[in-house]
């Protein structure tokens, strides 16, 4: 039995994948590609597959994980030339890593993710300062935190969230948002950029990113 | 008009958004540059629902590898979605290119049940294409229609420009040329029509004129333009020349046949009455075994479902049944895909057959006696005896099955009381063995349904019970089908009567149609299917609902559907209905001989020389 981490992407339109959708297409990609899936025990056999926490519908991800077992082993890169050869447009498997059998649980090693809310804004462009404190007004300690706010055309908003008690509402927190600045919801989206194992880590990849 | 922006506003806000994306595995990126045809073809349901279509999933692929053509998809959008639409202005759109319905050349809408033609009607509206045909000018999409509704289109046969009749393989390839030299050459609407008139399998309603008698009957529909006064069907006669679709497209939704689908053969010789699908689908057509072996590593390897089912009509009846699905577990278990086989005859030998494909007994099997009686199952020729039945299930208990689904009828032609209270006798009886003993654990969900006499069966002639009668026996059936082991289930009355109306319909019927459609009617769909709409409508019929539902026709009576030739003639289907009434069986042509029926071209000779398969088999 063989344990692989497969960092993934999930892009575009595919962002509005159910995560049952989502990991029934990611299954069936593996069957085309050939990995020798090991199978569960009992009446109704599945493929032994596990994912990080659901991504809402409409969010996209730069970064989500799956854990799958193997039958036999694979040599990890094999696998991802094979799955992307035959993944759908917008679902891209990054990397893959064997795992040892004993780690704890996906949802135990990865505890914080960064996401980027973004907010089209027709023409007029705001002012990055007014849009932090705008913000960070209407959020509560549990959203995250707000890391930085940049304005170039678009504004974006940096935010690391714990997903240790289950993590930011990301739906309810476009909403948010687009209540805080006044906007329609359908004016921001979110989009998921990474998954680290603490707080040091997701703060450690977002400096460049000045802290306000 | 920026589709992709409309999505991007709406998609988050509406049930399901990946019925509106497009994209799967396996769908065409062709693009409109360079190519001649363009084709939509719709499904006029949820995306759900249409995408396991196999018909059409042939079509698709077949037009795709053409060089001069493509084809697109789409399917009717829920109703939040169509909202939407309308409120921005939206027309429905293609799920590939994302392009304007209206804008293709072609339309090919499959007609699968005839409580989706208020949904035909809602797609036009959707697509701001003209709803009837004859409104419809130079330059306007061609909208084709297909499926087995085709076999009687009247009531919606306005709404086409042409109906190809029967299996589509060749058929697809005929239109497309037409429609290609059509363009190549400039050729008008009309002469590209007539072209039409002329190929097998075409009918094209606007050269049909129909005249009714004093009594409300159809008198005569008098072809015009040269077009033929029977329209013959089209039937692929050796299926391994068409192959199934290599790279079926793989949804991302679960629908409602989440699997890969490996048709085994086509059509049904067994003879069952009241069986439409068994009568328009004649001769049986066999695809090879060794076509198929290749077929189902082929369809894994492109599709990466973990379950091929092997579909047909009646698919333990596939000659060499047992070999195949054999020879397909042992090939497949390695990656880890299973065979399922959607239909058992009620025989023990199916039962190992099932048991033979299927490692999880909990998905349960399903058995259709049809009828409760003997003597109402040798009227409807249901081949089987209670005996069979009895040891049927035994045999799957012994197998390890506990959840047992059985598929009867009621209000099928000279039904009694008695024959319906032996559906619950039998029912309650197959909760014990051979010997008496009861099957501790055992489930038996029992699921009736209201018979609907269709066109070209033998039933064609029948009044269909009431819906007053139908829901007396319905009552009848939940006081007596109690217990603690039994399930009851059946479907709305309403519905049966609709679908009965609709089935044997003529083209006085389309208003009801659109006017059932403009009130919001999504039928099909139970959650919204919606009759007191619907009897709003029917009020308005002259003649009446009761003219085409519950009366019986005379022998001789002119039918909406009697230019549209399936190949099984007139007098023989009259023949088995008086066999039918006088309890007389009628053997299935691949073992005991032709019948007659009028499918094959040469009669006999063609079952003789080797369609009707007998090899094989003990
Ligand atoms: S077995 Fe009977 S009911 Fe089934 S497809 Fe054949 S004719 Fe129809
Ligand atoms: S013509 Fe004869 S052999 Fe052909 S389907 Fe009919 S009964 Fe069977």
């Amino acid at each position: 039995m063989q344990r692989i981490l497969l960092r993934f992407a999930l892009r575009g339109d595919l962002k509005y994948l159910s995560h049952l959708e989502m990991s029934r297409a990611m299954v069936r990609a593996m069957r085309r590609a050939g990995l020798p899936l090991a199978l569960s025990q009992g009446f109704n056999p599945h493929p032994r597959l596990s994912f990080w926490h659901a991504l809402p519908v409409g969010v996209e991800a730069q970064e989500d994980l799956a854990e799958v077992w193997l039958r036999e082993p694979v040599v990890p890169a094999d696998a991802v030339a094979k799955l992307n050869a035959v993944m759908p447009a917008g679902l891209e498997v990054l990397e893959a890593v064997e795992v040892g059998e004993d780690e704890p649980k996906l949802t135990q090693r990865f505890t914080h993710a960064l996401y980027i809310i973004r907010v089209a804004h027709a023409g007029q462009p705001r002012d990055a300062r007014g849009v932090a404190e705008a913000v960070r007004k209407g959020f509560a300690a549990e959203d995250g935190e707000i890391l930085n706010v940049e304005e170039d055309g678009q504004t974006e908003i940096c935010l690391l969230a714990s997903h240790r008690e289950g993590g930011p509402q990301l739906r309810k927190l476009a909403e948010k948002t687009a209540d805080c600045l006044g906007i329609g919801p359908e004016s921001v989206t979110i989009v998921r950029t990474g998954l680290y194992d603490s707080r040091q880590s997701a703060l450690a990849s977002s400096s460049g990113l000045k802290e306000m | 008009m920026d589709f992709d922006e409309f999505l991007d506003d709406v998609l988050v806000e509406v049930e399901r958004p990946a019925r509106y994306i497009g994209g799967e595995v396996n769908s065409s990126r062709k693009t409109a540059g360079g190519v001649g045809v363009r084709m939509v073809f719709a499904y006029p349901d949820l995306y759900e629902i249409g995408a396991s279509n196999l018909g059409l999933q042939i079509l698709y692929e077949l037009v795709n590898a053409r060089d001069d053509a493509l084809a697109e998809r789409v399917y009717l959008p829920w109703v939040d979605m169509q909202e939407r639409m309308r409120a921005r202005g939206i027309p429905l759109f293609s799920l590939e290119s994302r392009q304007a319905v209206a804008r293709f050349d072609i339309l090919g809408i499959t007609l699968q049940h005839e409580l989706t033609y208020t949904n035909v009607v809602r797609l036009l509206d959707l697509a701001g294409i003209e709803r009837r045909a004859a409104a419809r000018g130079e330059g306007d999409i061609l909208v084709v229609g297909g499926g087995p509704g085709a076999f009687n289109p009247e009531p919606v046969a306005e709404l086409f420009d042409l109906l190809v009749i029967g299996d589509g393989e060749e058929a697809i390839q005929d239109l497309v040329d037409l429609v290609a030299r059509a363009k190549a050459r400039g050729l008008g609407r009309r002469v590209l029509l007539e072209e039409a008139a002329g190929l097998e399998g075409f009918y094209v309603p606007s050269f049909y004129a129909p005249a009714y008698g004093d009594d409300g009957q159809l008198a005569s529909l008098e072809p015009r333009h040269g077009a033929p006064a029977r329209i013959r069907k089209r039937s692929a006669s050796d299926l391994d020349r068409w192959p199934l679709p290599a790279r079926p497209i793989v949804p991302f939704l679960e629908t409602v046949h989440d699997r890969a689908n490996l048709e085994v053969f086509r059509g049904c010789t067994r003879g069952c009455r009241f069986c439409q699908a068994g009568y328009i689908y004649r001769p049986v057509r066999e695809r090879s075994e060794e076509m198929l072996k290749s077929w189902a590593a082929e369809l894994v390897r492109a599709t990466g479902y973990g379950e091929i089912s092997l579909s047909s009509l009646s698919t333990a009846d596939y000659s060499r049944i047992h070999t195949l699905a054999a020879c397909l577990r042992d090939a497949l278990a390695a990656r880890q895909v299973s065979i399922s086989l959607p239909s058992l005859r009620c025989e023990a030998d199916s039962v190992e057959l099932a048991a033979l494909t299927r490692k999880a007994r909990r998905s349960g099997l399903t058995f259709a006696p049809e009828a409760g009686s003997q003597r109402l199952r040798d009227c409807v020729n249901k081949g089987v005896s209670e005996q069979d039945i009895i040891t049927a299930i035994g045999r799957a208990y012994e197998r390890g099955w506990r959840r047992i689904k059985l598929y009867f009828m009621i209000g099928l032609p000279g039904e009694h009381e008695g024959d319906v209270l032996e559906i619950a006798r039998l029912s309650k009886r197959l909760l014990r063995s051979d010997t008496g003993k009861p099957l501790p654990g055992l489930q038996l969900v029992v699921s009736v349904s209201s018979f609907v006499p269709k066109p070209h069966t033998a039933y064609q002639w029948c009044a269909q019970d009431r819906m007053g009668t139908l829901a007396g026996k319905q009552q009848l059936l939940s006081r007596e089908l109690r217990g603690k082991n039994l399930t009851f289930r059946w479907h709305s009355a309403p519905a049966s009567y609709l679908e009965g109306l609709l089935a044997r319909g003529d083209r006085r019927l389309l208003p009801a149609i659109e006017e059932a459609s403009a009130a919001g009617c999504f039928d099909n769909w139970s959650e919204s299917f919606d009759w007191p709409h619907w009897q709003g409508a029917l009020n308005k019929l002259n003649p009446g609902p009761e003219f085409y539902v519950d009366r019986a026709r005379g022998r001789d009576e002119v039918f909406p559907w009697d230019h549209i030739n399936c190949g099984v003639e007139r007098a023989y289907l009259w023949e088995e209905y008086e066999r039918g009434a006088a309890g007389l069986a009628t053997a299935d042509c691949r073992f005991a001989g032709c019948t007659g029926c009028g499918a094959c071209p040469g009669g006999a000779s063609m079952s003789r020389a080797g369609l009707c398969v007998t090899g094989g088999r003990a």
